[in-house]
């Protein structure tokens, strides 16, 4: 008799979640067959079909709503709302003054032990705009040539703006919008890196702007990631950055490509546009001129960087191969 | 519904049904007649949630006179199947006296190690007039872990950075080292050696193991000399402390001293190239001239999907280090070798006959082994083995966080305004 419990017990523990997998297996290959012969893929063929859906979208529905619980939580940090801060340096960036470096075989061991703390100075720009306190989440440490580790560090943190209003957002969708800044890339291109700090600190402040202007259109924002890039070239530097910003959306709102991206040519300058006399500046001291020249003929116009070639005439083709001289 | 989907969806209800109801006939153990080796316990064919399977029932005892399927790179086979020449296999069991329970989970560990300087000069000795030459060359070593342990300094360290990559994961400072201790127990191979017709000078190719050979001679049995080729740290038992023995275990550039095994057409990779119909001359042909086996590796050469390339580089990596080794040794390196691409015991001579006395085993526990200079060398009982390493990677963990301990996860950082 007890084993026939036992049987029983057990076959109820792994019988009925394979039984109901296959029935939200099946509730899916349903909502397929319909949608290819053109039925309405919002009902189901049967009863059972229909508790396939159910299930497989209050499992949908839970994940979900976790991650955005995570995301608009304001007091826990959580790997789902944090900046990407990526350094390049020796090991000895991590020795103390006068501390001797560790035998080659031991570098990077050195940089896994060190680099969390000394990756912390990534805290600096988000806490001096967004973000209230600032917690170490993970690295990674990526052995390049002559002795340099990349190292990319992942910091949580806790927003000090405002996330918006969640309550009675539950079967909210999470949307997701990329921004480029800034949006006109050539503002911090070439730049002095004696301005870098400061490029640095108003990208920071520009994402924030970003983060703001959708939660006042659309009722809630976070910035759910954050990363600045930098490229140094000599005494010049092209910095950018790049964040992901996170809403929640009415499931009967429409969402269009413009909520997901920047790709609007938002004017963006005023912030970045006290850079270019620096930049002048800067081209002239270098010996260098940036500024297109047209060339004799006038028909054809090479880019910076060669290679790529853009009509200049009645923009009816987009490129063009250059006229033979 | 229907019918497929009603029978896809009970097949899962039915599969689980007739798990539980053959599960208590599975977990019996089967045991051999001979209380030595015993077969693998394996699960009656089930039907499994969702569909059907199509395991096979094994039963009994395999059969050490067969080798099994070659693997990507030759035959992997385990104790107690024993390869000799011409890659036919016996059963240590029925050509050594004594061999130890292979059930047994004793570690066997030595009594003392006597160090022995590398070669790295390339040079080691050549065969002597009237010395018979028994090739010996594999892989890896399949045997038993012994309680001889070696750790290099970037193996140390390896193991201590997967330690703090760990605690960055779970966000912890965790006193002890759990699986983070540095690998480096040696696998036990024996070598039976059965050739009385002349002095033996016996040559041990490895290529990427840690291996202590055993030497396990018969009667009558004079080895003259031993010389282990590896990469990896290597280590002898020779049947006599005066046995002449020479080890290198790094790959030297200036000579190509780093054993590689010649591709052969069983070869898994071999099959696959050959199914695939690619043109190995034309493969061969893209090929960049030969480069060093580390710096190969190290460019990332290696990865999925470029099986054929790495093959044919074998050949090209083979036919230099056998260059060298003719050179040293006068002839091919995988002349008349013995060996698979892993094994646990090897024999060089003829099979004893049925009724011919057995090669009396040699233990290790208790022996002194030859071995090449290492930065960490223990040997003993696994918990000592273990302490002592953890003592290097505790001392070596502070020492890369400049003595602040807290400092593996650092602390959360306010706004200061």
């Amino acid at each position: 008799m007890s084993t026939w419990i036992l049987r029983l017990g057990v076959l109820l523990l792994f019988g009925l979640p394979i039984l109901l997998l296959n029935v939200t297996v099946l509730s899916r290959a349903d909502k397929f067959t319909r949608a290819i012969n053109g039925e309405n893929t919002e009902e189901s063929s049967n009863a059972l079909m229909g508790l396939g859906r159910k299930i497989d979208s209050a499992w949908g529905n839970h994940k979900k709503n976790k991650r955005a619980d995570a995301i608009f939580s304001a007091e826990k940090f959580t790997a789902l709302r944090q900046v990407t801060y990526t350094q390049t340096f020796t090991v000895d960036a991590l020795l103390a003054d006068g501390e001797e470096a560790p035998a080659p075989e031991f570098h990077e061991l050195w940089v896994q032990a060190r680099a969390p703390k000394y990756m912390m100075q990534g805290c600096d720009l988000p806490l001096a705009t967004f973000a209230q306190s600032c917690a170490f989440s993970s690295i990674d440490v990526d052995e390049k040539k002559d002795g340099f580790f990349k190292v990319t560090a992942e910091l949580a943190y806790l927003p000090a703006y405002p996330l918006g209003d969640i309550e009675g957002k539950d079967g909210f969708s999470l949307e997701t919008k990329h921004v480029n800044l800034p949006i006109d890339r050539s503002a911090t291109r070439d730049i002095p890196i004696s301005a870098a700090d400061e490029v640095e600190l108003d990208l920071h402040h520009a994402i924030l702007e970003e983060c703001t202007a959708l939660r006042e259109e659309k009722g809630t924002c976070a910035i759910s990631n954050f990363q600045v890039s930098r490229k140094d070239n000599g005494n010049l530097t092209t910095i950018a950055a790049s964040g992901t910003l996170k809403w929640l959306n009415d499931p009967a709102a429409e969402v269009t490509l413009t909520d997901r991206t920047n790709y609007q040519e938002t004017e963006d300058s005023s912030r970045f546009a006290k850079f270019a006399a620096l930049k002048e500046a800067a081209k002239k001291m270098m010996g260098g001129d940036d500024e297109e020249k047209p060339e004799a003929g006038g028909g054809i116009k090479i880019l910076n960087g060669g290679g790529a070639f853009k009509s200049a005439g009645d923009g009816s083709a987009k490129f063009m191969k250059p006229e033979s001289k | 519904m229907q019918p497929s989907q009603v029978i896809l969806t009970l097949a899962g209800v039915i599969g689980a049904f007739v798990l539980i109801t053959t599960w208590e006939s599975d977990q019996k153990e089967e045991t051999s007649a001979d209380g030595g080796v015993s077969a693998p316990s394996v699960r009656k064919p089930s039907l499994f949630g969702g569909g059907v399977t199509s395991l096979t029932s094994v039963s009994g005892k395999k059969d050490p006179s067969k080798l099994g399927s070659a693997n990507l790179r030759g035959y992997t086979e385990k104790t107690p199947l024993m390869i000799a020449a011409d890659l036919k296999s016996y059963s240590i069991l029925d050509a050594v006296e004594g061999y130890p329970s292979l059930k047994s989970n004793n570690v066997a560990h030595p009594a003392a190690v006597t160090k022995v300087a590398p070669i790295t000069d390339c040079q080691f000795r050549k065969p002597a007039e009237g010395e018979a030459i028994a090739n010996v060359f594999i892989g890896t070593g399949s045997g038993v872990e012994t309680g001889l342990h070696v750790v290099t300094d970037s193996g140390i360290a390896k193991s201590t950075i997967s330690w703090f990559a760990e605690q960055h994961r779970k966000r912890t400072a965790a006193t002890t080292w759990g699986k983070h201790i540095a690998e480096g127990a040696l696998r036990k191979v024996d070598v039976v050696v059965t050739d009385t017709s002349a002095p033996v000078y016996l040559i041990l190719q490895s290529v990427s193991s840690r291996i202590l050979w055993n030497i396990l001679p018969a009667e009558g049995v004079e080895i003259a000399h031993i010389a282990a080729v590896s990469y990896a740290p290597t280590a002898v038992n020779p049947p006599t402390p005066e046995t002449p023995v020479e080890i290198s275990n790094a790959f030297l550039d200036d000579c190509a001293m780093g054993p590689a095994r010649k591709p052969a057409d069983h070869w898994g990779f071999i099959k696959n190239m050959r199914k695939s119909g690619t043109d190995q001359n034309e493969v061969l042909a893209n090929i960049p001239a030969w480069q060093s086996i580390s710096s190969y590796y190290d460019e990332g050469h290696y990865r999925e999907g470029r099986e054929e390339e790495v093959i044919l580089r074998g050949h090209a990596v083979h036919e230099r280090y056998s260059n060298w080794f003719e050179e040293r040794f006068g002839f091919p390196a995988a002349q008349d070798a013995v060996g698979i691409a892993s094994v646990a015991h090897v024999l060089v001579g003829p099979m004893p006959a049925a009724d011919a006395p057995k090669v009396p085993y040699r233990s290790i526990s208790g022996s002194t082994v030859k071995i090449s200079d290492f930065e960490h060398i223990y040997f003993g009982p696994a918990a000592e083995r273990v302490a002592s390493i953890a003592e290097i990677q505790n001392t070596l963990a502070r020492q890369a966080l400049g003595e602040d301990l807290t400092l593996v996860i650092p602390a959360i950082v306010e706004r200061t305004e």
